[in-house]
């Protein structure tokens, strides 16, 4: 195995160590963190795989990954929360430690998704068994986003888990694609800043209205 | 052509934002959205009526059945702006808007319908998908305008529903692509609408299975698909009524669209549309079924619409679901659907001025109070319900008609039983705002304010006309071949 291949699989399994160190954790600050390691390594790998393929004109999404979800995107969610003091304490509906066997069976319907999902790996250029690591790894962050905005019940854990769900995206687009089209990831970039930065406008005019960032609050409209 | 229109549309947004007198943005914004509607109406005549394929750079491709959704876009964007301008007016009077909110919706409001029709006329699928995502960005800030908890509720559950059904899609697009470079295509011919149909039979059928999963699952939410639906009739219910309007009249269809594009690809694929068409079918029974009983037990006149258009949405399901036959009533429906629902959106707003609230209970002798709004919106109504001769009963009663060609008695049967509920929570609840209440003071002790004829009256009565128009036109045999002729081009 060479160094390179260590160094991809190195960020690939931070990327999933980084996702589960986040479910758990009920103050945003370090939530975010853990988001960052885990968009960083989504950057690694990108500009390791690229390396590994020797096509280092993919470069540019890693440099876009790093710039926009390791640094911009944190920060507006950082200074949206400075401003609401409730915000620091997170909620969710289960206990963090039950969040952490939720993640496990997340883990196992991923393995069981990847199992049928009828990649051509022998068309990959590297070994089987990695790529098909990867696409667990994928397919995980994907089930791990929507089990974030299911089971947390604050508005900054949702954006997370909406945005820990598009690093999957991404993941699987790096493992199946080879990399997004530029235009298409440049695209998505864009859309995930204004996203967030719609996000934390609707965040902060929630606190102005309720004094809180509880999403059960949020219960008005029902039939 | 397209580049102009592209820039009159990003022109409006931005004048109308940069004045600074409010009477100024809501004249810049009626005008220039004229000019805009109609340069648009114009261009998109071409490949409309002479089935011409207009192609632009690789990245937009307009065929008859682009044209077709570019011209309800724009027509209900049209309607949109005449209406606007009244309602906002009025609401800016009344303090509701303030000067910013008023500012932000003028840009805004261009901005959603350019990228409605961006994604129809987008011959990439990766265009398509920021396109899509645009709507939502673009119509989120519009939900959340009047920054009161409803409101604010509806836009968070908008945009983060629709967000992870997008991102879901975005997962079915990927896999498409996955599918175009396995079966031999360049990567960057793997997203092109026009590539993957050409190269339909050669893509891995298993992949493109898992990948309409995915994209159906993802954009059936946007659709407003039963169990996807939670997000759609908070924003219907919550946003101004001109912006309910074009939500529910074409944002729904938009997604609709783009889900028929990806099915004919699959079809093709997988050699057979039995599939597809399985899917169109349990969640087009799920969600007519669904809507019928949420509709029935509706308490807020705006939200009984936003679950209307839920089952409208689950009738052109299963009209795609029919097949072939199904394909002309469905792209009929698309247009008695966007007519008669944005009608009865802005007659909503107009009620919803006068009367303050918007709980069915709380609205009493309307007929009385606004008999203009009342006589259009009943007339409205009609022609929601199918009564000919309008729209609606030309597209509702070819889908019956193909459920029994095609041996579906017992959707016909469901169908019938969910439309036939319906009804009868539609004319309940409107007959109970609309009927005179005697126990209220008659005309002659109360002096109500006399209801003018206004510019949103105009745009209801011009839309029940091209319902009229519309409804005939469908009946007759080259009514018939027009939309079978635009049906023709959506598998190119």
């Amino acid at each position: 195995m060479t160094t390179i291949q260590l160094i991809t699989e190195f960020f690939a399994g931070g990327l999933l160590l980084a996702t589960f160190l986040m479910m758990g954790k009920i103050r945003l600050v370090p939530m975010l963190r853990y988001f960052a390691i885990a968009s960083l390594c989504l950057a690694g790998l990108g500009a390791s795989m690229s390396i590994l393929r020797g096509e280092t004109e993919f470069f540019i999404a890693p440099i876009a990954t790093l710039l926009f979800k390791v640094v911009f995107v944190p920060l507006i969610i950082y200074f949206t929360a400075k401003k609401i003091p409730a915000s620091n304490q997170l909620k969710m509906y289960v206990r963090p430690a039950t969040t952490y066997i939720l993640f496990a069976l997340v883990l196992v319907i991923s393995g069981i998704i990847v199992r049928n999902i009828p990649v051509n790996f022998a068309e990959m250029p590297e070994s089987i068994m990695f790529f098909k690591a990867l696409l667990f790894i994928s397919v995980s962050m994907i089930l791990s986003g929507i089990l974030i905005t299911i089971i947390r019940k604050d508005l900054f854990s949702q954006v997370l888990g909406l945005l820990t769900m598009e690093n999957g995206i991404a993941a699987f687009g790096l493992v199946a694609l080879r990399g997004i089209p530029l235009f298409l990831e440049m695209g998505i970039f864009f859309v995930i800043i204004i996203s967030t930065m719609i996000l934390a406008a609707l965040i902060d005019s929630v606190h102005k209205v309720h004094a809180s960032g509880d999403t059960s609050i949020l219960n008005e409209l029902i039939d | 052509m397209v580049i102009i229109i592209f820039i009159l549309f990003l022109l409006t947004a931005a004048l109308a934002y940069a004045s600074k007198d409010i009477k100024v943005t809501r004249m810049i914004a009626l005008v220039m959205g004229i000019i805009n509607s109609l340069a648009t109406l114009y261009f998109l005549s071409t490949p409309l009526l002479s089935g011409q394929v207009m192609s632009v750079g690789g990245l937009l491709r307009i065929d008859s059945f682009s044209a077709y959704m570019g011209v309800l876009i724009t027509m209900l964007y049209l309607f949109t702006v005449v209406s606007s301008h009244r309602f906002i007016g009025e609401e800016v009077h009344e303090k509701i808007m303030d000067a910013a909110q008023t500012k932000l919706y003028f840009l805004l409001l261009p901005i959603f319908a350019l990228a409605m029709l961006t994604v129809v006329m987008a011959d990439n699928l990766g265009l398509l998908w920021l396109a899509l995502e645009a709507t939502t960005l673009a119509s989120t800030p519009l939900v959340a305008i009047y920054k009161k908890d409803g409101s604010l509720e509806a836009a968070w559950k908008y945009i983060i529903i629709c967000s992870l059904g997008i991102s879901l899609g975005l997962l079915g697009v990927l896999m498409i692509s996955y599918s175009g470079i396995q079966s031999g295509m360049e990567p960057i011919n793997s997203l092109s609408l026009s590539m993957l149909t050409a190269g339909a039979a050669k893509l891995l059928p298993a992949i493109m299975q898992w990948a309409f999963l995915f994209a159906f699952i993802g954009l059936g939410t946007k659709v407003g698909f039963f169990p996807m639906h939670t997000w759609l009739p908070d924003a219907h219910g919550r946003t101004p009524s001109p912006i309910s309007a074009m939500l529910s009249g074409v944002l729904l269809n938009v997604a609709f669209y783009c889900l028929m594009r990806i099915k004919f690809i699959t079809d093709i694929s997988l050699g057979s549309d039995q599939w597809t068409n399985n899917l169109f079918l349990i969640f087009g029974i799920l969600s007519v079924v669904a809507s019928a009983f949420y509709l029935y037990i509706q308490h807020h006149y705006k939200r009984m619409l936003a679950y209307s258009s839920m089952e409208h949405m689950g009738i052109l399901a299963i009209a795609v679901g029919m097949g072939p036959i199904g394909i002309v009533p469905a792209l009929m429906h698309m247009y008695a659907h966007a007519l008669s629902k944005s009608l009865l959106f802005f007659g909503s707003g107009e009620i919803l001025l006068r009367a303050k609230t918007g709980k069915i209970a709380d609205v009493k002798n309307m007929i009385r109070k606004l008999p203009i709004t009342g006589v259009l919106f009943i007339i409205g109504m009609f022609a929601l319900l199918a009564a000919p001769p309008f729209a609606t009963f030309a597209s509702e009663i070819l889908i019956m008609s193909a459920a029994v060609t095609k041996g579906h008695y017992i959707i016909f049967m469901i169908l019938l039983a969910a439309l036939s509920l319906v009804a009868v929570g539609l004319l309940k609840h409107t007959f109970n705002m609309f009927n005179i209440d005697h126990t209220e003071p008659s005309h002659a002790e109360v002096e109500h304010e006399k209801e003018k004829f206004n510019l949103t009256h105009l745009v209801m009565a011009v839309q029940i006309c091209l319902l009229i128009v519309g409804g005939l036109f469908m009946l007759s045999q080259s009514g018939y071949n027009f939309f079978a002729e635009i049906a023709k081009s959506i598998s190119y």
